[in-house]
This record gives structure tokens, C-alpha cells and sequence, in this order.
């Protein structure tokens, strides 16, 4: 077995289960209206062990044990929440390092440790996040259960061409509930694409925690793929702190295919003026997946863009649910906040609640919001088959279109190629 | 070709819209069909074309002497029908270009032929977007969105030539157009018209029958056909209205 108790973050280990249950919000909790997590988090749930460095030999076995191809170039990898630097590929002008101690107060995020060089001002901008941090324990023990975590560095000597994948991955031995933290700095002017992927080189039935801080300074220019399709039946809460400096631009693209349980929170703080904050989600479940997006998006300050953007098919038993919120402070004028979900259900079976949010306090923005949920389009459907293409093929056409839109946002090519081909099985 | 006899279809509602309708069309031969608002001309294109939302109660409808009453639409389409829609629909997200690829390939493959190379439709669609005086940029934009009135009609009628069908329906295929737009899919039609490809025209204009010139002209009334003759009758209904009949 890989990894010591020895590692292990000081809490009562004789109570992990109980321990852990107390940390799961309930469905009376208005953000996990729609998502039971102690359903997918079951009593008998145990702690994954830290892991630390691992052996050469054992991580090749480990990787090629579900014949996962590790990038050549340009790969963060990470076992179990520890960097493995031999089968890393690290660019020029990424830096890696340990965050020195553990933040003091759980609750807290290890960005306002990070950014000392921050202004007070801006260390309370961060307090955005504090009402969700308060709702949602599971990031409180996603802090607890890590040990401090890496902060991935960007600086001004970082080739934008040099796409990174950051791949997290677990080796649990039969329903763990595993953590991984990581703190992202893009300095100024730097432009950044990332590939995040979860990957279970464990048994079947896990749970990931993931938690992901990013502080975008000026000018930085931040792209960020996360495609989930996790074929273990396992669930992913994938957590997304993004705080946003003077004329940066963030770029969020979640791809959702496959797992038992996805859920993706995603926080964006504009704190200065003229940022800029997409973010983009498709998915298409076919089986019994449940995926719940959770999308906050704080005006903080005058002269911010956002736009959120989802579009989701539901077919076999799937369940769904999107909640999208635009905060807009009173002094964020001319804020400009966009927000679109639209649901289509292929199956009778398939349910989706959507709850689109606005909670406006400056008078001279433009901020819109629309939802849409609903089936297959019968006089599409039969303009379709007039010309000859059969009813199967006419559905499959028509989802296509359906999630054209949002996959047309990803800026790279070659990423835009490889969505495609998943989600349209080309 | 097509053979139609005591057609009786009513709507997924029980609403009774054709009561007893006949029409003979026999190869490379052009019918134009009139008649009133709500007399069910465009229920009898939908109908031919195999829309699930009507429900046929009584009568014969054959094709190339087969009953296709209970085939899908795309077995309908696969064997050579083909109807140019009054309200051709929006598809979002893929292209004509795309499109009309598909759907091609679909019917060489329910035919049991090959499927044409990506070289063979590029030069069909050039030629024909040629013939419809069609930017290829055109092609590239999604199926219907945004287009204007008159686009749309020519993007029904470019279909219409890909798929080279053997009964073509156009159903109000000259609403909205202007002239220029008029000749152009009048063009159209006559480039596709042969001793071997039939039409049925639906139109409420004798305008359009300047251009495509029918062998018979039916008035559709009330869910039947109540007179049949040459195109002098189009001719009587325009100067005339309907009180005429």
C-alpha cells in the first residue's frame, strides 16, 4: 500500500466516517437543494491516505495499469495529492512549490495567505467567497484533509503555446474519499492554457474532492479545460476560487460526459476593473449520472464582463441541476453579466432543476438571464427525416447542434478537435 | 407515380382535415394546387411526406406502386420524395453544408449504394448553388437561422436539387419572394424538371405558374379537390377569387 498513516492530517482517525458526515451538507442546504451528497458519500466512506513520493517502478505500474498515457511535454502530475516530478514535464516559467504551513483558520483560502503583497482592500475582496466557504464545509475539509498545498506558479517567461495538463490522479483502494488542493498564480500578462483532469487509477466507487484557488493578476489571461468523464463510476465536487485583477480574463470550459456524481462550483471574484469572466459548460449523460453546476460570479467592481453559458442533455435516468448566480455590488457599474442555460431532455426518465439567480445593487448595468428546458423539437425532427436521415441519426444530429454553441467558445483548436470527437463520437 | 384515392386524414386531435381527397400525378408531369386559406394543402404535402402529426383514417396513398401510408419519412425521402417546407425550420449549431452532406450519404445508404466523396457533393453543390445564384459562405452558415424569407425558400430549393428527388412538393415555396428571388427558384425547378421528375406546386399566386408552367391545375376546397383542369384555371381563380367555382 502506497502512503503512511504517518502523513496523515491530525484528526480523530477512530471516528473517520462520522467525521466526515458531519462536513456533508444536507439537502436542506439551499446550495445542495438537488444533490444529496450523503447519498454519494456513504457512512462507511474512509479517509485516502497521503501519499508523498513515489518509486519510479511503482508509478509505472500504477499508470499503466489502466493504460493512461502520461503527456510528454508539459504535464503537472499528481498522485494522490503529491507532485511526482519524474513523470512531470515542467515548462519554462511554471514554478512549483509547497505552501509553507497550513492555513490557520480552515475556512479560510490559502489565497489570502498567498497574496501578502495584496492591499488590505483587496484581502477583504476575497471575503466574496466567505459566505460560500461558511455554506459549504466540504472545502473546510478538503482543507483539513490535505497538508498545505502546491502553489503552480505563472510567470512572465511562460510560453502561452505551451499547453498544460494537469492531471490529478488516485490510486484508492476501494471507496476513499480523496483530496486534492492547488493554488494557481498567474502573474501579469501572462496568457495560460490548462487541461485539468481527474483520473482514478483506483478501484471503482471513489469520491474526489477537488479544490482549485487561482489569483489572476493584471492583464493575465487564464484558459481552463476540465473534462470529466470518468469511466469508475466515481464522483468528482470539482471547486473553482478564481480572483481576478485590473484587465485580466478568465475562460472556464467544463466538459461532462461521464461519472456517478459530478458537481462543479465554480466562484469568480472581479476585483478590479475591466475583467473579464467566461464560463462555459457542456455536458451530455446518457446513463444514470446526476451533475449539478453551481456558478457564482461577483461584480466587485464597475466596467466587469461575465457570461455564463450551459447547455446540458439529459437522457437515460440522469438528473440535473444548474444554478448560476451574477452578484453585482452597488458600486459595479456598468457591469456587463450575461447568463444562459438551456436543458434538453432525451428521455422521459431525465429531470433537470435549473435556478437562475441575479442579485443586482447597482442601477446602471445590463445583466440578463435566461433558461430553457425541453425536448426534442418534433417539426425539427421531421424536417430532418423529410430529407432522409433517419430518426436515430436526426437526434444525434440535432443534440450536435444543440451543443455547438458552448463547444465553439474553446479558443484552441486542437482542444475544440477533441471535445468534438467526445462528444460527437466522430 | 403517386396515387391518391378517398385520402381521408384527420389531425392527432381528431380534427378532420381531408375528407375524401383523389390525385392521380403520373412521371415529369407538373400539378399546381389551389384553394383557400385552411382547405388542407399543406396537410396533403405533410401527409405525402409522412408527417407523424396526421393520422391517415381511410383511402389509398401509394408512390411508384408501393403503399407508403405506413412508412417512416426517411424511407419516403430514401425512394425520391422530396417537400420544400412553407416554414422551412431553424436548425441551430449545423450547417447547411452539413446538413445536406448527411442526408445525402443517408440516402445512398438506405439505397444500398455507396456513399459519395467529399469531392463528388462539392462539385454537386457548387453546380447547383450556382444554378440558385448561392454564396458558398451561404452554405457554411447554420441550416435556416437567420435567414431572410427569400433565403430560406432558396435553401429549400438547393436541397431539393442535392437531393435530386423523383416527386418534389413545394408548399407555398413563392410566399414572400420577390421577383428576382421568384425566377430563381422557378429556375430551380425547371433545371431538376424532366420527363421522369413530377411536381405537385402548392401556390395561392398564378405568378409563379408564369414561371413553372403546370399541366394541371387543382383547386383544393374543404379537404377535397373540386376542380381539376389546365392552367387556364389558375388564370380564372386569379382575375376571379374563389366564389368563381
Amino acid at each position: 500500500m502506497i502512503g503512511s498513516k504517518k502523513n496523515q492530517p491530525q484528526f480523530n482517525f477512530d471516528k473517520k466516517s462520522n467525521f466526515i458526515s458531519d462536513f456533508l451538507p444536507s439537502i436542506k442546504n439551499e446550495d445542495w437543494k438537488y444533490t444529496n451528497l450523503k447519498k454519494f458519500i456513504p457512512e462507511n466512506t474512509e479517509v485516502q491516505p497521503l501519499t508523498g513520493y513515489v518509486e519510479q517502478e511503482k508509478l509505472d505500474k500504477i499508470i499503466h495499469s489502466n493504460k493512461f498515457k502520461v503527456p510528454e511535454k508539459n504535464c503537472i502530475f499528481f498522485l494522490n495529492g503529491s507532485l511526482q516530478e519524474t513523470i512531470s514535464d515542467i515548462p519554462q516559467g511554471v514554478l512549483i512549490k509547497k505552501i509553507n504551513d497550513k492555513a490557520n483558520n480552515n475556512r479560510t483560502l490559502y489565497m489570502n495567505k498567498v497574496a501578502s503583497e495584496f492591499s488590505a482592500d483587496e484581502k477583504n475582496s476575497y471575503a466574496g467567497f466567505s459566505s460560500f466557504l461558511e455554506k459549504n464545509k466540504i472545502i473546510e475539509l478538503n482543507t483539513l484533509l490535505t497538508s498545505s498545498p502546491y502553489i503552480i506558479h505563472f510567470d512572465r517567461t511562460f510560453d502561452s503555446k505551451n499547453n498544460i495538463k494537469i492531471i490529478h490522479g488516485f490510486t484508492n483502494e476501494g471507496g476513499w474519499f480523496n483530496q486534492d488542493r492547488c493554488l494557481y498564480f498567474i502573474e501579469s500578462d501572462c496568457e495560460v492554457y490548462i487541461q485539468q483532469e481527474v483520473v482514478n487509477f483506483g478501484k471503482h466507487d471513489s469520491v474526489f474532492n477537488i479544490v482549485s484557488e487561482i489569483i489572476c493578476k493584471e492583464e493575465a489571461n487564464l484558459n481552463m479545460y476540465m473534462g470529466q468523464n470518468d469511466p469508475t463510476n466515481s464522483s468528482i465536487i470539482n471547486t473553482i476560487f478564481c480572483a481576478q485583477k485590473k484587465n485580466s480574463e478568465s475562460n472556464f470550459n467544463i466538459f461532462s460526459v461521464n461519472g456517478k456524481l459530478i458537481r462543479n462550483n465554480v466562484l469568480v471574484n472581479l476585483m478590479n476593473e475591466n475583467c473579464t469572466s467566461n464560463v462555459y459548460g457542456t455536458s451530455l449523460l446518457e446513463n444514470k449520472e446526476h451533475l449539478d453546476n453551481f456558478i457564482v460570479i461577483s461584480h466587485l467592481v464597475e466596467n466587469c464582463k461575465s457570461n455564463q453559458l450551459f447547455k446540458s442533455v439529459y437522457g437515460g435516468e440522469t438528473t440535473g441541476s444548474f444554478c448560476g448566480k451574477i452578484y453585482v455590488e452597488k458600486n459595479a457599474q456598468q457591469t456587463e453579466a450575461l447568463q444562459q442555460n438551456n436543458n434538453l431532455m432525451i428521455s422521459k426518465k431525465a429531470s433537470v432543476n435549473a435556478k437562475p439567480q441575479l442579485e443586482i445593487f447597482a442601477d446602471d448595468v445590463v445583466c440578463s438571464h435566461g433558461c430553457t428546458i425541453g425536448a426534442i423539437d418534433e417539426k425539427s425532427l421531421f424536417y430532418l427525416r423529410s430529407r432522409g436521415i433517419p430518426e436515430k441519426e436526426a437526434i444525434k444530429l440535432l443534440i450536435n447542434g444543440f451543443l455547438t454553441d458552448s463547444i465553439s467558445m474553446i479558443k484552441l483548436e486542437r482542444i475544440r478537435d477533441e471535445v468534438k470527437k467526445l462528444f460527437f463520437k466522430e | 407515380m403517386l396515387k391518391i384515392k378517398n385520402l381521408k386524414v384527420n389531425t392527432e386531435t381528431e380534427i378532420s382535415i381531408l375528407k375524401g381527397l383523389n390525385l392521380d400525378v403520373n412521371e415529369g408531369e407538373v400539378h399546381a394546387i389551389m384553394g383557400p386559406n385552411g382547405s388542407g394543402k399543406s396537410t396533403l404535402a405533410s401527409v405525402i411526406s409522412g408527417d407523424p402529426k396526421y393520422v391517415i383514417k381511410d383511402g389509398v396513398l401509394e408512390f411508384l406502386g408501393e403503399d407508403v401510408s405506413e412508412m417512416d419519412p426517411e424511407e419516403r425521402a430514401a425512394i425520391g420524395l422530396f417537400l420544400s417546407f412553407q416554414y422551412p425550420v431553424e436548425i441551430p449549431g449545423i450547417s447547411l453544408n452539413n446538413f445536406i452532406k448527411t442526408a445525402l450519404n443517408q440516402k445512398q445508404k438506405s439505397l444500398g449504394l455507396e456513399p459519395f466523396s467529399a469531392k463528388e457533393i462539392l462539385a454537386r453543390i457548387k453546380e447547383n448553388a450556382n444554378a440558385l445564384k448561392i454564396n458558398l459562405d451561404f452554405i457554411k452558415r447554420s441550416v435556416n437561422v437567420g435567414f431572410s424569407g427569400g433565403e430560406k425558400k432558396r435553401a429549400e430549393i438547393f436541397q431539393m436539387l442535392m437531393l435530386n428527388p423523383k416527386l418534389s412538393i413545394l408548399d407555398e415555396t413563392d410566399s414572400g419572394l420577390d421577383i428576382d428571388a421568384l425566377k430563381i427558384v422557378a429556375s430551380g425547378v425547371n433545371k431538376l424538371r424532366s420527363e421522369n421528375n413530377s411536381f405537385i406546386i402548392i401556390t395561392h399566386y398564378q405568378r409563379l405558374l408564369d414561371y413553372i408552367k403546370p399541366d394541371f391545375v387543382h383547386v383544393l376546397s374543404d379537404g377535397k379537390i373540386i376542380k381539376s383542369g389546365g392552367p387556364e384555371i389558375a388564370k380564372m381563380l386569379e382575375e376571379k377569387g374563389y366564389d368563381w367555382i
